[in-house]
């Protein structure tokens, strides 16, 4: 062992030292002059923000029926460069999906990195195509709006799309509450978008639970109302209808169907005309149903009374243009009263009565009564109707307007109007959302009847109510008899405005029949509404029967007790 | 006698507990051999060598053979046998050290002498680099080279000579770092790993963050995120990243100061040591391993191309644990035959 070996031996040892202080320099560099940039990179490569679910909160009717919740269900997705079987899994995966296998394809071998193959299926579907474990294919657990009852009140609660967003009906107008806040949760994933097992969480943002809605509506009435209004379709042939049922006392709205409506599950088969709550939405000439308000502004102004006596007449000339009558009417003598002009609707009556009002008086009854105005009720799309300034009515418009032609209402406008006369002349808002409730109970909102107006005295409302209970007794609507109960209703036949012109249509009608019982101690309105019937057009024989079934069939089941006890 | 427990498996991180028993195995295995090396006859050793030396080197060749040996990450390394695989690589170079060894203690004064002194010891190692190679494993080649170096260097070689070689080795490595795409690709991404953040620059990268976030006292054991797929061969050449990481600065200094001590300690029993053979085996173990030591974790960090050679004692991996305490005993076994006095001087 000689002397040089041991300085050689040292040097090595020098060497390495100095070896190792560069790579001790080099970690102190790293790990603390550029921790930060470091550590910034790291966090970004490997943190994703997760947005945290807010279940959507339910929707109930006003005995707690559940109309709408929230489930959990699965989207399957599919990572194509994943993807290594073939034939087999695309057939048994449009097997399983009933999904054209031409589709599925496109999908497992799309080019992107990320495909939706179905969202939102029932988890046992789900669990057939995991067990196969096809590569490629994932689950995500999904939220997924329900509607136990299917199609009842669809048109009332509307529906969500895929993101669970509120896109018609209660649902969209309620959006904001129903929603719910969106949370956000911070966490760290791995190349693959795995998370990571000793992942550091963080939440950003709680997700707030989006709050339960009560409505009005009451299933059962709901149910009655849309299965009557169905048959009266399908007998009829109609082109569709609209049913509103409401307590005329506070304005609550016990059932709001419009048909043909639709599935808000699966909506999309559905064709878009069926997705709006038509009872707001669909504008119409309401025809004679008006002129319970025409008598009513009549008696307001005082220019009739039950004394008053109209001259019976064939045709009337009003500012130029002909009025005729609708039907023929045995003559009964030179002139009737005013409740017999009701009874048996004459149009020549009412537009004398219009003449006797003047434009400016009807005018501005009409719009007490909420005509040409949002009820604000609370669901989206609704109408305003059409109401001219009198001052641009047309000469012929102060006859035409008595019976209900030359204006379009929606059914609820109507109803809510033709209410205030069940309700001492008040006029009532509609409600269809009676209370607000979020889980915690931090926020409660109860809605309480409100009167928005009183466009006619209580003496008047009875006196307009005694003549529509004697349309019922010995008019056109004797088919609103109810045994037990008196009836106050009106029967409307109008002639279908043209769209886009002029004028009427040749044989389209929308027959409707409206009224309220029992006259004592008014419980319950009904509106009836049938567009385009075919075989018959005339509102008692239409909308009559519908109206009758409806209005007893649900005074039966709010045991409501008749006037004669 | 700290160096026997510096091979430190707790410091070992897999992602399942299958490498852990698996290594825990390879420990109990290996700490056998260690011993077994402590206290055999060196002699004896000295008489088998050259067998050692020419059945590690059929190995190699056998590994080139196709359909026996097993292919990983495009290089063919390894033997499969039925519980485990076999890296003849790392016998290969145990047995060229002890070969080495042998040939410069026997010429003695000739050292100096090129023909008649060094040139049997040089084309020794030629051999076996060039077989290496073929695997082909620049990394190992390259650490076989440099080990040899400083054992012709210890063993007292002309300066001239050893002048000559590192000259010619350095343009060896650059012309055959250009005449591979993949190594070409390796050193374009050391030079700029984020011109190309996921390509060729991503081990890189990805390794410098997994550091670089550990910052002054890590993240704790058993913490490391980049582990999760960003780090490529976590478990083995990589795993000084993950420790750089979960034990941050402190960490790393420790780990680097146990290295570094086990490299002064070793040579220190080098220089003391028996006789010219048994100083020769020792300095060259202890430069094999700490150059092994050195290259890793200078590609960790970044100051080297990436090149798989693993951390020894700590990255996962049968053969390196055992072959690497099997040197160790016999480092040890030098250490006790060193005359106290001497070693007092």
């Amino acid at each position: 062992m000689n002397k040089v070996m041991r300085n050689r031996m040292v040097m090595v040892v020098i060497m390495f030292a100095v070896c190792f202080l560069i790579a001790a320099g080099r970690l102190f560099e790293l790990q603390i002059v550029h921790f930060g940039f470091y550590r910034d990179r790291v966090e970004d490569q490997r943190q994703r923000v997760i947005t945290l679910a807010s279940p959507r909160g339910d929707i109930y009717d006003r005995n707690g029926e559940l109309l709408a919740t929230t489930v959990d269900s699965y989207s399957l997705f599919v990572i194509p460069r994943e993807v290594a079987s073939g034939e087999v899994a695309v057939n048994f995966i449009s097997n399983q999906l009933d999904l054209k296998k031409k589709e599925v394809q496109a999908r497992l071998f799309s080019n992107k990195s990320f495909v939706w193959l179905k969202r939102k299926i029932d988890d046992k579907t789900a669990k057939i195509i995991l067990d196969q474990n096809f590569k490629g294919i994932h689950a995500l657990k999904e939220k997924k709006r329900i509607y136990p009852k299917g199609h009842l009140a669809s048109t009332v609660l509307g529906f969500v799309g895929m993101d669970n967003q509120g896109l018609a009906g209660i649902e969209l107008s309620y959006d904001q509450y129903l929603r719910g806040e969106e949370g956000q949760l911070l966490t760290e994933r791995d190349p693959l978008g795995r998370e990571i097992v000793v992942a550091s969480k963080k939440v950003l943002a709680k997700p707030s639970y989006g709050m339960n809605l009560k409505l009005t509506l009451d299933a059962t009435i709901q149910y009655i109302a849309e299965s009557e209004l169905e048959k009266a379709i399908q007998k009829y042939s109609a082109k569709s209808g609209t049913i509103i049922v409401m307590n005329p006392q506070n304005g609550e709205i016990l059932a709001m169907a419009t048909k043909p409506d639709f599935d808000p599950q699966n909506y999309s088969e559905y064709p878009q005309n069926t997705w709006k709550t038509g009872a707001v939405s669909n504008v119409y000439e309401p025809g004679s149903t008006f002129k319970v308000i025409t008598v009513a502004a009549g008696l307001k102004e005082g220019v009739i009374d039950d004394k008053t006596r109209l001259r019976f007449l064939e045709k009337i000339l009003v500012g130029g243009k002909v009025i005729e009558n609708a039907h023929e009417i045995d003559k009964f003598g030179q002139y009737i009263t005013v409740s017999e002009m009701l009874q048996e609707s004459v149009n020549t009556g009412s537009a004398q009565i219009g003449l006797l009002l003047g434009e400016k008086r009807f005018y501005e009854t009409i719009d007490a009564f909420g005509f040409g105005k949002y009820t604000e009720v609370g669901l989206p799309g609704e109408s305003r109707g059409i109401l001219r300034h009198y001052k641009r009515w047309y000469k012929p418009d102060i006859g035409m307007i008595t019976f209900g032609q030359g204006i379009a209402v929606t059914p609820l406008q109507l109803s809510a109007a033709v209410s205030a006369l069940a309700t001492e002349g008040k006029l009532m808002r509609p409600q269809i959302v009676s209370e607000i409730e979020s889980l915690d109970g931090k926020f409660l909102k109860d809605f309480y009847p409100e009167v928005v107006g009183r466009p006619v005295s209580a003496q008047v409302a009875k006196q307009v109510t005694e003549m529509m209970e004697n349309v019922v007794i010995n008019g056109t609507g004797k088919q609103a008899q109810i045994k037990g109960f008196k009836v106050a209703a009106k029967t409307g036949t109008s002639q279908k405005a043209a769209t886009g012109r002029v004028g009427y249509l040749k044989d389209r009608y929308i027959s409707s029949f409206i009224g309220f019982a029992p006259v004592s101690q008014p419980a319950l309105f009904v509106l009836v509404m049938i567009d385009d019937p075919r075989g018959a057009y005339w509102g008692g024989t239409v909308a009559g029967p519908v109206f009758h079934n409806v209005m007893e069939k649900t005074l039966r089941y709010l045991n409501i007790p008749p006037d004669d006890v | 006698m700290v160096f026997s427990a510096s091979p430190s498996v707790s410091l070992r991180v897999g992602d399942a507990y299958y490498y852990f028993k698996r290594q825990i195995l390879y420990l109990l295995l290996s700490l056998t051999a260690m011993y077994l090396a402590y206290k055999m006859d060196l002699n004896v050793l000295k008489k088998w060598t050259p067998a050692l030396f020419i059945l590690s080197f059929g190995l190699l060749l056998l590994v080139l053979v196709p359909g026996i040996g097993k292919k990983v990450g495009g290089a063919v390394r390894w033997l499969d046998f039925f519980l485990f695989s076999f890296q003849p690589s790392e016998l290969a170079k145990l047995s060229l050290i002890l070969m080495l060894a042998l040939t410069l203690a026997n010429i003695k004064e000739r050292i100096l002498l090129f023909t008649r002194g060094i040139l049997p010891a040089l084309l020794l190692t030629l051999l076996v680099i060039g077989t290496v190679m073929l695997e082909p494993d620049l990394g190992t080649a390259a650490v076989i080279m440099a080990v040899s170096f400083v054992m012709l260097f210890v063993a007292g070689a002309n300066q001239l000579y050893l002048g000559g070689m590192a000259l010619l080795g350095l343009i060896a490595v650059i012309v055959l770092s250009f005449t591979s795409s993949y190594r070409l690709r390796r050193i374009m991404g050391y030079i700029n790993p984020w011109k190309d953040p996921y390509n060729v620059g991503f081990h890189v990268i990805q390794s410098l963050l997994a550091v670089g976030s550990g910052g002054l006292f890590g993240l704790g054991l058993g913490a490391s995120k980049q582990k999760f797929y960003y780090l490529p061969q976590q478990y083995t050449d990589f795993i000084f990243a993950v420790l750089c990481e979960e034990t941050g600065l402190i960490g790393a200094l420790v780990v680097l100061f146990l290295f570094f001590m086990f490299i002064v300690r070793g040579l220190g029993i080098a220089r003391f040591a028996k006789d010219r053979y048994q100083a020769l085996v020792a300095a060259g173990i202890i430069t094999w391993i700490g150059m092994q030591a050195l290259v890793n974790i200078f590609v960790v960090l970044g100051l080297l191309p990436t090149t798989g050679i693993p951390l020894p004692f700590v990255s996962y991996g049968g053969t390196s644990l055992l072959i690497s305490l099997f040197a160790v005993g016999l480092v040890l076994n030098v250490s006790s035959k060193v005359n106290p006095v001497r070693s007092r001087e």
